[in-house]
C-alpha cells in the first residue's frame, strides 16, 4: 500500500528545511511498487494436497553451468538464463536446451560461453549432446524460444542474444545449422524474449522480438555512483533505467526460409524504446489472432491487439494490463498466460521486482483486464523477491491452473545493503483453489523450492511422460534446477500434441478446449513466454478424478475446428488438423541421416 | 496582490503583460498569484517564460523550484536549484534547496558533497540537519546520531527535544528509533501538537497499518481541524479497501487545503471504487490540474472515464500518462549522459 506523503510547505518560504522532506524507503532508480495492502493475505495451504517436486538435477546427469559474474558490475551479466524444452529429435521426450552468457571482462577477450542441449534418454537421465547439434556458442546468448518455422516437421531454434541473434534450423538428425543470415532475423540489438506466432494466418509462424537497451561493451557504463546506479544506498550497476530503450521487432515469415522486418508497418515497433523482456503471443480476446503481450521493465508493459490485415493496435493502458493496479510502472521479466478461472479468456501474470506484487490480470473479457494480484491471494506472497521465470501449470492435475516462479536478486552487493534481501532467494509454488484464490505452498514444498539460487529461466513439460508436469530453471549461480513432479496418484491427465495442416505445424495458437467432469477447460499453445525460455509445446490438462474426457475441441490457428470425444485419460494423443487423433508416428517425420 | 485579491492581481499583471510582454518583474508576481490559486502548471510555465528573458532571475528559479519541491518532485526542482547554486557557489539557501533534492531524490552521496564547504564554515541548523539525514541514509548512522545530538541536545529531558529527534530520524529513515522518541515525547507531554500524527506517519512507513490508524484517530481527537490527520487518515482508509469511510476525512481535508492533489487522488479513487465515477472523474481531474505530471492520477482518470463510457477523455487521459513516463525516461537517460555515466553513441 502506498501514501502521498505530501508537505504542508509553502511556496515561496523557505521555513525550516525539516519541513520540506519526507521519507523515502527506496529512492533509486528502479520502478519501485506500493507496499502491499493491510488487506492482502498470505493464505498458506491447509488441507490441500501437494505434490512432492523432488530436485533430480544430479540424477539426470545434468552438468551444464551459467557462468556467474560475481559481482555483476553490468546489467548484461545479470540477464541471461533462458531454458527451452523441445522435443528436437521427435521421439516424443523432451529434450532441453540451456543458454549460456560470457562476463563482459570475457567477451571483451573474445571468449565465448557455451549453451547445452541435453537429450532425453527416456530414463530419467540426460545425454549432453551440444557439441553434435551445433548449438555449442550460438552467441552472448541471453533466451529463446522453439517452432518450426519451415513446417517440416522438425522443431527449430531461435536464440535471442546481445549483438545478434541466431536462427537453428533443425536438420532432422540430432544437427542444427545457424541460418540466421539467410532468414534476416539477426536483429542485431540486444535481444530478450522472443515468441513465434502467426499473426496473419498463413499457415507459417512469425517471430516476435522484444529487446531491451542499446548497450555497448566498449563503452560500458560506470559502476554505481549515481542516481540509476544506487539501489538502497550502495553502488550497484547501472540501468535499465537511464540507458538507452531498443525498439522491438516483428519478422513475417514469407514462406522460402526468409523473413521480412515488419516491425513499423505492424505497428509493434516500439519507437520509443522501452525495456523489453519477455514476449508472448496469445489469443486474449478470443478472436481466432493471436495478440502480442510484451513485458517491459520498469515501463509499462504493451498489450498489442492484433486487429487483422498486420496490423496491431497497443492498448495497455486502456486494457489496464500495463501497470499496477494504482497506475505505477513495475519492472516487469516475466509472463505466464493461462486460463486459470476457466472462463475460457487467458489471464496475464507478470512477475517484477522485488517490493513488488506480481500482477495477476484477469482478462473479464471485452479487453477488460484486473489486477487481482491481492485479492487472489499470489501477491503478498511474492513481494519480498525478485521474480523471474513463471508458468500456469497443473502441479496436482485437479484440472485447475497453479502458479509457479522463480527469483533471484539482480545485485549481488544486496548482501551489503543490510535489509533483509538476498541474491540468491527461494521460489514460489502456489495451487490454484478453484475459487479465483491461490494458496502458497512455498515453504511446504520443502528444501527443492527453498533453497535459495540465483535463478531466472523457467520452463514446464512433462519431461518423463507420466502425466506429472515437471519444472526446469537455469540459475546463474551454478547448476539449473530440474523439479521432477512426483504428482498425486489419485488424479488424472491428458496430454496433446498437435500438428498443423492448413495451420503452422507446430499448431502454436491453437486453442484446445477439454469437457470432463462438468468443467470445460482450455489452453493455447504458446510460443516464448515465461522469462526468456519455452515450455512443452505439448497441450496438458490435469483432470481431478474423471477418468474420461467427455469433449475435446481444438480451434486451429487456420480457423478450422476440430471436435472429437469421448477419450480416456491418463495417455498422450497426437492430434493432426482436420483428422483429429492419429498415431503419434503420422505426426512425426521420420529421421534424416 | 498583497490584500489576498489573486483575482484582481491575476486580471492586473495580465494587463501590464500585454502591453510590456517582457516585464519580468510582471510575469514574477503573477507566478506567485497563480502559486495562490494553486494553478501549479500555470505558475510554472510563467516561471519559465520570465526566465526565457532574465535566465538568472534568482526570486524566480528559487520559486519555480519550489513549486516542485512541494510535491516531492525532486527530479524537476533540481535544475533550478542547480542554476541558482551555479550562479553563486556561497549561497546557503540554494545549496541546501539542491541539496535537499540530491538526498531525498536517492543520491544522498552527492548531497553530501555538496554541503561539506558548508560544513566548513558555521554551517546554519538547516545544514546540519541534512547532513545528519544523508549520513543516516548511507548508513553511516552514528555519524547522523552526532549530528542530530548536536541539533537536539535536550532530546531526553526535553518533550518538544524528543519530537523534533524523533521527525529527525523518521526522515532518516530510522523508524524504530523515531517511534522510540516520539514515544518519549508522548510520555513526558500526552498533549503535545503533532506527536501522534508524526507517529501514524512512522507506523505507515513500516507498513504498521492498524497502529497508523489509532494515531491519526487520537491525532484527530486531540485536534478536529488537524488537516493533515485527515488526509492521512482518508488516504490510508482508502489505501485499505474502505472507501466509503474515507471520503469524509478527504472531503474535510480538501476543504481546509484546496492545493493537495493527492487529496483528490485518493478522493477520485475512492468514488471510483465506490462507482461514482462522475464525482470520480471530477476529483481526479482537479488532481491532475494540480498536479500534471502524475502518471498515477492520469491513469487512475483514464480508467474512470473509460468505465463511464467517456472513450475520448479516457484516451486523452491515458496519452498523458504515456507521455509522464517517457518525459521521465528520457530525463533518467539525460542524467546518465550528463553525468558522463553513458556516453551519446
Amino acid at each position: 500500500m502506498k501514501i502521498i506523503f505530501q508537505h504542508q510547505f509553502r511556496c515561496a518560504t523557505v521555513v525550516t528545511l525539516a519541513l520540506l522532506v519526507t521519507p523515502q524507503a527506496n529512492s533509486q532508480g528502479m520502478a519501485q511498487g506500493a507496499p502491499p495492502p493491510s488487506t492482502a493475505k498470505s493464505n498458506q495451504c491447509h488441507n490441500h494436497t501437494l505434490v512432492e517436486l523432488e530436485d533430480v538435477t544430479a540424477r539426470a546427469g545434468i552438468r551444464f553451468e551459467h557462468i556467474l559474474a560475481p559481482e555483476a558490475r553490468y546489467i548484461v551479466e545479470s540477464m541471461s538464463g533462458g531454458v527451452l524444452l523441445l522435443d528436437y529429435d521427435r521421439d516424443g521426450w523432451l529434450d532441453i536446451y540451456f543458454t549460456n552468457a560470457p562476463t563482459v571482462e570475457m567477451a571483451l577477450k573474445g571468449q565465448k560461453a557455451k549453451g547445452a542441449l541435453y537429450h532425453n534418454n527416456h530414463d530419467g537421465t540426460f545425454s549432453d549432446v551440444t557439441e553434435k547439434s551445433g548449438m555449442a556458442t550460438p552467441c552472448f546468448a541471453m533466451g529463446g524460444a522453439v517452432a518450426d518455422y519451415n513446417n517440416d516437421g522438425w522443431p527449430d531454434v531461435y536464440i535471442t542474444c546481445f549483438g545478434g541473434n541466431v536462427l537453428y534450423r533443425n536438420n532432422g538428425n540430432g544437427t542444427f545449422t545457424n541460418v540466421t543470415a539467410k532468414a534476416g532475423v539477426s536483429d542485431g540489438r540486444w535481444s530478450m524474449g522472443a515468441a513465434f506466432g502467426d499473426y496473419d494466418r498463413d499457415g507459417y509462424v512469425d517471430l516476435m522480438v522484444a529487446n531491451y537497451t542499446q548497450f555497448d561493451l566498449h563503452h560500458l557504463p560506470e559502476f554505481g555512483g549515481r542516481a540509476t546506479c544506487e539501489f538502497m544506498g550502495i553502488d550497484v550497476q547501472c540501468g535499465p533505467r537511464g540507458l538507452k530503450g531498443a525498439g522491438d521487432s516483428l519478422f513475417h515469415n514469407k514462406h522460402d526460409g526468409t523473413f521480412s522486418d515488419v516491425s513499423k508497418t505492424a505497428g509493434v515497433s516500439d519507437p520509443e524504446g522501452y525495456y523489453g523482456l519477455s514476449v508472448v503471443w496469445a489469443d486474449l480476446n478470443n478472436t481466432g489472432r493471436p495478440d502480442i503481450y510484451v513485458a517491459n521493465d520498469s515501463m509499462a508493459n504493451f498489450l498489442y491487439r492484433n486487429d487483422g490485415k498486420g496490423k496491431f493496435t497497443e492498448i495497455g493502458l486502456e486494457s489496464g494490463a500495463a501497470l499496477a493496479e494504482d497506475g505505477h510502472e513495475q519492472a516487469s521479466m516475466g509472463i505466464a498466460v493461462g486460463d486459470y478461472l476457466h472462463t475460457g479468456r487467458p489471464a496475464l501474470f507478470v512477475t517484477d521486482f522485488s517490493q513488488d506484487n506480481t500482477p495477476l490480470y484477469r482478462n473479464d473479457g471485452k479487453w477488460n483486464f484486473e489486477d487481482v494480484s491481492y485479492p487472489s491471494g499470489v501477491g503478498l506472497p511474492s513481494f519480498p523477491w525478485v521474480k523471474w521465470g513463471t508458468a500456469f501449470v497443473d502441479l496436482d492435475n485437479d484440472g485447475w491452473l497453479d502458479l509457479v516462479t522463480a527469483s533471484g536478486h539482480i545485485y549481488p552487493q544486496i548482501e551489503r545493503a543490510g535489509r533483509e534481501q538476498h541474491y540468491k532467494q527461494p521460489k514460489l509454488v502456489q495451487y490454484n483453489l478453484g475459487n479465483g484464490t491461490f494458496c502458497d505452498a512455498s515453504e511446504q514444498s520443502g528444501s527443492p523450492i527453498l533453497e535459495p539460487r540465483v535463478s531466472r529461466g523457467l520452463a514446464v513439460g512433462d519431461l518423463f511422460n507420466d502425466g506429472q508436469m515437471d519444472i526446469v530453471i537455469e540459475n546463474l549461480d551454478g547448476r539449473p534446477t530440474i523439479l521432477r513432479n512426483r504428482g498425486v496418484p489419485t488424479n488424472h491427465w491428458i496430454t496433446f500434441e498437435l500438428a498443423g495442416s492448413v495451420s503452422n505445424r507446430s499448431a502454436i495458437g491453437a486453442r484446445i478446449a477439454v469437457t470432463a467432469g462438468g468443467i470445460t477447460q482450455s489452453n493455447e499453445i504458446y510460443s516464448g513466454g515465461s522469462y526468456i525460455s519455452q515450455n512443452d509445446l505439448r497441450s496438458h490438462f490435469g483432470l481431478g478424478h474423471s477418468s474420461t474426457v467427455e469433449k475435446v475441441e481444438v480451434r486451429w490457428p487456420s480457423g478450422i475446428v476440430d471436435t472429437f470425444g469421448p477419450v480416456a485419460s491418463d495417455h498422450f494423443y497426437a492430434v493432426q488438423e482436420q483428422k483429429g487423433i492419429v498415431p503419434a508416428d503420422q505426426i512425426r517425420p521420420v529421421p534424416r541421416h | 496582490m498583497q490584500e489576498g485579491d489573486y483575482r484582481g492581481a491575476e486580471a492586473g499583471f495580465l494587463q501590464v503583460l500585454r502591453d510590456d510582454p517582457n516585464n519580468v518583474a510582471a510575469l514574477g508576481n503573477l507566478g506567485i498569484v497563480y502559486t495562490h490559486l494553486q494553478r501549479f502548471t500555470l505558475a510554472i510555465k510563467t516561471y519559465d517564460r520570465a526566465l526565457r528573458i532574465r535566465p538568472n532571475e534568482r526570486g524566480i528559479l528559487l520559486n519555480a523550484g519550489l513549486i516542485y519541491l512541494r510535491q516531492d518532485d525532486y527530479e524537476r526542482a533540481r535544475p533550478y536549484f542547480r542554476k541558482l547554486h551555479s550562479l553563486n557557489s556561497k549561497d546557503v539557501q540554494a545549496t541546501n534547496l539542491l541539496a535537499t533534492c540530491m538526498i531525498y531524490g536517492g543520491q544522498p552521496k552527492a548531497g553530501i558533497e555538496m554541503l561539506k564547504p558548508l560544513i566548513a564554515n558555521s554551517p546554519d541548523n538547516g545544514t546540519l540537519y541534512l547532513m545528519g539525514i544523508a549520513y543516516s541514509r548511507i548508513g553511516m548512522e552514528e555519524l547522523g546520531d552526532k549530528v542530530f545530538a548536536q541539533l537536539f541536545p535536550e532530546a531526553s529531558t526535553n518533550p518538544k527535544s524528543s519530537f523534533l529527534l524523533g521527525q529527525a530520524h523518521y526522515d532518516a529513515l530510522q523508524f524504530a528509533t523515531a517511534e522510540r522518541d516520539f514515544r518519549m515525547a508522548l510520555a513526558a507531554d500526552p498533549g503535545l501538537t503533532g506527536v501522534h500524527r508524526a507517529l501514524g506517519k512512522n507506523y505507515l512507513s513500516v507498513h504498521r497499518y492498524e497502529d497508523a490508524e489509532k494515531e491519526f484517530r487520537a491525532a484527530l481527537e486531540q485536534d478536529p481541524n488537524d488537516t493533515s490527520s485527515s488526509y492521512f487518515m482518508g488516504a490510508l482508509l482508502t489505501q485499505t479497501d474502505r472507501f466509503a469511510e474515507s471520503v469524509p476525512y478527504l472531503e474535510r481535508a480538501h476543504e481546509a487545503d484546496p492545493s493537495a492533489w493527492a487529496t483528490m487522488f485518493y478522493l477520485g479513487k475512492a468514488r471510483l471504487k465506490l462507482n461514482e465515477l462522475d464525482a470520480s472523474i471530477t476529483a481526479l481531474k482537479s488532481a491532475a490540474d494540480l498536479n500534471p505530471n502524475e502518471a498515477a492520477v492520469f491513469y487512475l482518470l483514464g480508467t474512470a472515464c473509460r468505465k463511464a463510457g467517456r472513450s475520448a477523455e479516457a484516451r486523452v487521459a491515458f496519452q498523458r500518462v504515456a507521455e509522464l513516463h517517457k518525459n521521465t525516461l528520457d530525463a533518467q537517460k539525460k542524467a546518465l549522459q550528463d553525468q558522463a555515466i553513458v556516453g551519446v553513441r
